[in-house]
């Protein structure tokens, strides 16, 4: 072997020794840059949610049925997200596990607007792919990112008095059951009275027994605190008839 | 990259160029795979730890929206279960009205159908009344008889409805508020458990789990206003009665039936300033104890005359009821119901001589404003509706907070950085412990939450206090030194 050609051969090791090392490093700082890149993706989907869940005035565009696991409740909501960020927000309701409270009771909270039996899931699922300025090669393509927040979402407190008279009225358990029939029976009876109370001025019967007293100060026991909210006839009349 | 692929292949030219000896070539062979893989082994350690430390970022993260998720939806727990009793206690309002509405429409049933009986009996005669007062008082006293006259179908189904609100009352609304009180601690605290459970294991991370202890959680409340908030009080507190008096005030079919009509000429000569009266009385009432008291009744006075007492009024019960609702485990009706000794007329004995042997001397029949023998009627012919007892009602203790705030500190435990477990300490025969190893081993978060009373906005002065009775607390995330301190957070 002469010295000439030993010095072809080494050159040649170095060539493919160094090709080898520039394919591992730049395979090496290109998944350190897809795994920050996918990291600090993550952590804005996991913001994204965590912010979607406490949205108070959630839209509901459309419906569609949840293809989750089973402990997800079949109404699922699902919005595209409205900017130009291509995130995508979805909404479902997840059972809490077992219920502390009776089934009566959860059926009371559900006439009234709010359940105790289910954590609101929100979803930030992320776009099919990433703006890089490196080459993907094909991997974040496949990456579907999906980060969920739980919350129970929802005080169950009203805007006004009579929206709270409202509730009640629409509630089955609570109202709607013995009210109905009661209101219909003491009006029948009102029918044969009405011609012996009027000639002694008695005022007519009125079967809206939630509605007059909407706005009415009420004392709590103990704490003499007295809440006054200002009258609000417009609408009462309005709601009023509604109530009957 | 390209730069230094280019450095390469120039040192490579250059030996080349310079006709290096074979020991030097053969000493210089493999020196860029070592420097490579060296470069590549710092590099690879830097991905570890870059891997680990996202891994930590997204950890902590992870569990700080999630201690913030959990101590909110507890005060969530806490504004459902205020604003729940205050539904509660407006319903039950409702309910009571609506009771005291059936058991007034119950009297007005009974007056009514004894009015029927009395016209058809023409005692007195319609016509007389008509004569006397003016055709409307007749033509009402006529009119009692289209209802036909018997009373009982329609009390029958009057008591049907009353137990049915009573039956709300202490089935639905009472067996829920209890529940609230006394399950509502447990229940906020399944769903701190659920919601931080859900949050670190639920999310999509690597970190997977159904229970704390899978996921290494350790959560503890170290604020918690609470307890003492809220109480509950019997319905016969004299607060509640005056409110449902103040809200029955708003319906004036409830109002009392205080109304006397005389004629308009002189009857005796004797008597010049006196008038045959018609005296229509009645009033729906809110006992002590919470039971409903309804009496109506109808007298027609006669002014009389004899030589003995002079100008008196003969009572003629035109209409009468009394109708009480009382607690099952108080109703004795046979013993309180007063003894049928009324003579239902006076062929016998005259009205003013029977009057004059009742106890105490009877009662004043020259100048009085009552109905004395129809009531006597009414109290013997008395209806009796039981209900199932007093409610209760939940309301703000004395000693209440303006909120209640909730601070929660939550700890979670091992896979954070791996460090090896105790087997692989074993085998490698040493622990593989940073400095300090429970900021290692543990990552920690804090947060608080607190659920006020937030009425809606109001134009005029009106001030709102903290209120069951209103539906408006809600919950909020508050700075967690808030939690420090008493007084009206920023």
């Amino acid at each position: 072997m002469n010295a000439q050609s030993t010095s072809s051969q080494t050159q040649g090791q170095a060539t493919i020794e160094a090709l080898v090392i520039i394919v591992f490093g730049f395979l090496l700082v290109l998944g350190i840059h897809h795994i920050g890149q996918l990291r600090s993706h993550t952590l804005h989907l996991l913001g994204e949610s965590h912010f979607l869940s406490f949205v108070p005035n959630r839209v509901s565009d459309t419906l569609e049925l949840s293809a989750a696991s089973s402990t997800v409740n079949p109404e699922t909501v699902a919005m595209p997200f409205l900017n130009e960020d291509p995130l995508q927000s979805r909404y479902a309701s997840v059972r809490l596990g077992d219920s502390t409270y009776s089934a009566m009771h959860l059926e009371l909270e559900h006439q009234l607007g709010f359940d105790s039996a289910t954590l609101l899931r929100a979803s930030a699922q992320s776009a099919p792919s990433l703006r890089s300025k490196l080459p993907v090669l094909g991997l974040i393509g496949q990456v579907g990112l999906t980060r969920h927040s739980f919350l129970l979402s929802g005080d169950g407190e009203a805007d006004s008095t009579l929206a709270a008279q409202a509730k009640i009225a629409g509630s089955a358990a609570l109202w709607q059951d013995s009210f109905t029939h009661s209101s219909q029976l003491v009006n029948h009876s009102a029918t044969t009275l009405q011609s012996i109370d009027r000639v002694w001025g008695r005022a007519s019967l009125n079967t809206s027994w939630l509605v007059p007293w909407a706005n009415e100060s009420l004392v709590a026991k103990s704490a003499g605190h007295t809440l006054t909210l200002p009258r609000a006839q417009a609408v009462f009349t309005t709601l009023g008839s509604a109530l009957k | 990259m390209s730069r230094w692929l280019h450095s390469l292949l120039r040192t490579s030219a250059t030996l080349h160029r310079q006709q290096v000896v074979p020991w030097q070539v053969f000493s210089q062979a493999g020196q860029v795979l070592p420097l490579g893989l060296m470069l590549s082994a710092v590099v690879l350690i830097v991905w570890v730890l870059s891997l680990n430390l996202g891994r930590l970022v997204h950890n902590k993260a992870s569990l700080l929206r999630a201690t913030d998720a959990a101590v909110y939806s507890a005060a969530v727990a806490q504004a459902r279960a205020l604003n729940l009793h205050a539904y509660l206690n407006r319903a039950q309002l409702a309910q009571q009205i609506a009771m005291a509405h059936l058991i007034t429409m119950a009297s007005a049933q009974r007056y009514r159908a004894t009015l029927a009986g009395q016209a058809s009996r023409f005692n007195p005669p319609a016509s007389l009344i008509g004569m006397l007062f003016g055709p409307q008082y007749a033509a009402a006293y006529v009119a009692a008889k289209a209802g036909g006259l018997g009373d009982q179908l329609a009390l029958a189904q009057l008591s049907g409805a009353f137990h049915r609100h009573d039956e709300v009352i202490h089935r639905v609304i009472e067996q829920v508020r209890g529940e609230q009180i006394k399950r509502l601690s447990s229940h906020r605290q399944h769903v701190l458990e659920r919601v931080l459970v859900q949050n670190v294991g639920g999310s999509g991370s690597s970190l997977t789990g159904t229970t704390l202890a899978e996921l290494g959680l350790e959560a503890s409340i170290t604020v918690d206003d609470l307890p003492g908030f809220i109480s509950r009080f019997s319905s016969a507190e004299a607060n509640w009665q005056a409110l449902l008096k103040r809200v029955s005030k708003q319906y004036g079919f409830l109002n009392d039936r205080l109304h006397t009509t005389r004629n308009v000429w002189a009857v005796n000569l004797r008597c010049p300033h006196k008038r045959h009266e018609l005296r229509r009385k009645g009033s729906t009432r809110l006992g002590a104890n919470g039971v409903w008291s309804v009496q109506d009744h109808q007298s027609f006075h006669a002014l009389r005359y004899n030589r003995v007492i002079g100008c008196y009024q003969r009572e003629y019960p035109m209409g009468w009821a009394l109708v009480n609702s009382a607690p099952s485990s108080r109703a004795q009706p046979d013993l309180q119901r007063a003894t049928n000794t009324e003579p239902q007329n006076f062929a016998k004995e005259a009205f003013w001589r029977w009057v004059n042997q009742q106890p105490n001397g009877g009662w004043n029949i020259f100048s009085g404003g009552d109905n004395h023998l129809a009531r006597r009627w009414a109290s013997a012919s008395e209806i009796r509706w039981t209900t199932q007892g007093m409610p209760s009602f939940v309301a703000l203790t004395s000693k209440h907070k303006d909120s209640i705030r909730l601070a929660i500190a939550v700890k979670q435990q091992g896979r954070l950085i791996h460090l090896g477990n105790e087997l692989e300490e074993k085998r490698f025969g040493g622990r593989f412990t940073l400095g300090t190893p429970e900021r290692a081993h543990a990552l920690h978060a804090v947060a608080a939450a607190q659920t006020d009373f937030a009425p809606p906005q109001t134009s005029g002065n009106a001030t709102a206090a903290p209120s069951l009775f209103q539906p408006f607390w809600r919950a909020r995330l508050i700075d967690i030194a808030d939690t420090k301190q008493r007084g009206t957070p920023k």
